[in-house]
């Protein structure tokens, strides 16, 4: 279990990349894990063909593992296609966090932040 | 400590229950999730095996003598059931769990009686299912629901619900509330509760959601004089899967309440043009086949929950919780929340400062200590109070303070790892 909390995650955790708003963003999605309470807020700027996500900040507040993964999921995610965004899985996320599994219970936190990003990027496609 | 053995033997007590025995993630198991659902006594276990071994057949139907050892097994413990809560046979209608039970009173009562402008309150300790059962009610009635508060202690608050009847009192149909909460623990003054409804608004009808009461204190229908009493046989030794819907008998008799389930099995006649109901209560409200063996595994919890005597659980309880109260309560970084006097009962909820309580719960399964950890279907009320989510320790007779000395050590490796 120790190897869950590693320091790494932790200081993922503490100390997350873009966390914050963006000043101007095209969209913005939040995210509730309906079995804690815990919620995320992602806006994201596209680049100018609309295919790529030019820029991403979130904030929530939750447990380690949905903060860490969101961190680790932002900085994955700056300038990647969005096609790319939408075929991520989980085990990609696990790996980004040094993690081989995690238990049931916790996919939901661990999947919080790409939810919400996907979310945001379907609306995006529904447009 | 001498008092507290003399309560429950819970060394003996932990060895009826298998699952105890065993060990998670290297560490004995300390169970201390019991709010969500308790575990079983062998005697439980064996009681719907043998059910299915030796005495299954349909009840009701048959001529045959299995037919009849399972109607004789049925019936003989709808009574033990029955007499446990305080209830009269034709009061108690099995259902699967207290959130059908609640939906089943929405329907048989509420669609009959629930009228637009109607006033349903509830109180914001409420479980997610005594809330949006009735908000969906309110929806389709265009009735209004209201939430009484909490004090500051996490406790019903009272001067809320005198302002309330006073302004809103001839609207009121019903209330519903919890009579011990499932996220802190408190219980409503019943008692005081029912004096004030009748009293203030005679005709109004009283839901009680008994689903954290019934495992802990003694229940007496007939004596708490409210209208409804819902419950899960599963929070109480029993399987899951069987729970039950208390209606006074009245309610029942005049047709205030009707069925909301059809079939066979409730039926007197049925022609081309009508059907009439069986005449026997409970039967109109149980169509289809029941779950035998599960209600003579509920009879066989009830009767285990009735050798030790419901005055000693609920001592018991009382023990432990005023002593997790004191023990967490000096472990750094930790607010407890809800009452923190004699009312509590069967659980003791908090925040960790600086750390989520999924987190919290994870070191403590490390550890072998099985706790929750959310917002435990009380999002009102964590919301009411800024509460992100919280984490839960919940018992049963077979804690001990020893179970809680190993959750608060449990709880200083929390800070050690993850502050």
């Amino acid at each position: 279990m120790n190897d869950i909390y590693h320091l790494d995650l932790l200081d993922e955790a503490r100390n997350p990349n873009n966390f914050g708003d963006l000043e101007t963003p095209d969209f913005v999605s939040t995210n509730y894990n309906a079995s804690c309470g815990d919620v995320i807020t992602v806006s994201v700027k596209l680049s100018k063909d609309k295919k790529k996500i030019q820029d991403i900040k979130w904030k929530g507040q939750g447990c380690v593992i949905s903060q860490a993964s969101m961190s680790v999921l932002s900085q994955r995610i700056i300038g990647s296609e969005i096609v790319k965004i939408q075929q991520l899985s989980q085990k990609e996320i696990l790996q980004d966090l040094g993690l081989d599994k995690i238990s049931v219970g916790r996919i939901k936190c661990l999947l919080l932040g790409l939810t919400a990003v996907r979310k945001l990027l379907n609306k995006l496609e529904a447009k | 400590m001498l008092q507290y053995i003399s309560m429950l033997d819970v060394h003996a007590i932990k060895k009826d229950f298998p699952i105890l025995s065993r060990e998670i993630n290297h560490k004995k198991l300390v169970y201390l999730d019991n709010a969500a659902t308790s575990q079983k006594p062998q005697s439980v276990i064996d009681a719907i095996s043998n059910y299915y071994s030796y005495c299954n057949a349909n009840v009701h139907r048959g001529v045959h003598t299995l037919s009849d050892e399972s109607t004789n097994l049925f019936e003989t413990s709808k009574t033990t059931i029955a007499n446990f809560l305080g209830a009269k046979n034709d009061e108690v209608i099995f259902v699967r769990n207290t959130t059908e039970a609640i939906n089943g009173l929405a329907y048989g009562w509420g669609e009959q009686n629930i009228v637009a402008d109607d006033l349903i309150l509830v109180s914001i300790l409420d479980h997610h299912s005594n809330i949006v059962v009735w908000q969906e009610l309110c929806k389709r009635k265009k009735a209004n629901l209201v939430f009484i508060k909490i004090t500051k202690d996490g406790k019903f608050d009272f001067n809320d619900f005198d302002e309330k009847l006073q302004k809103f009192g001839h609207k009121l149909k019903l209330v519903a509330v919890p009579h011990v909460s499932n996220a802190l623990g408190s219980k409503l003054d019943l008692k005081k509760l029912v004096q004030k409804v009748q009293k203030f608004t005679p005709k109004s009808r009283i839901l009680v959601d008994g689903a954290q009461s019934a495992p802990h204190l003694p229940i007496n229908f007939e004596k708490m004089n409210v209208d409804f009493f819902v419950f899960s046989g599963h929070k109480m030794l029993g399987p899951m899967g069987i729970g039950g819907l208390l209606v006074r008998e009245n309610i029942l008799k005049t047709g205030e309440m009707r069925p909301w389930l059809f079939g066979g099995g409730m039926i007197a006649q049925v022609h081309e043009s009508h059907t009439n109901f069986q005449d026997d209560l409970s039967e109109r409200f149980t169509p289809g086949t029941p779950d035998v063996a599960s209600i003579v595994g509920l009879a066989e919890a009830s009767r285990y929950l009735s050798q030790l005597g419901m005055e000693n659980v609920h001592k018991h309880d009382s023990q432990l919780v005023a002593y997790a109260l004191k023990k967490l309560a000096k472990i750094k970084n930790i607010e407890i929340v809800g009452p923190k006097d004699e009312t509590r009962v069967g659980s003791v909820a908090f925040l960790y400062q600086g750390v989520h309580a999924h987190d919290v719960a994870q070191v403590l399964d490390s550890q072998g200590i099985a706790v929750r950890s959310g917002h435990h279907c009380t999002m009102p009320l964590h919301t009411s109070q800024n509460w992100v989510a919280t984490t839960r320790a919940s018992f049963q007779i077979y804690n001990s303070k020893d179970d809680v000395d190993l959750l608060a050590r449990g709880l200083e490796k929390v800070a050690e790892i993850l502050l």
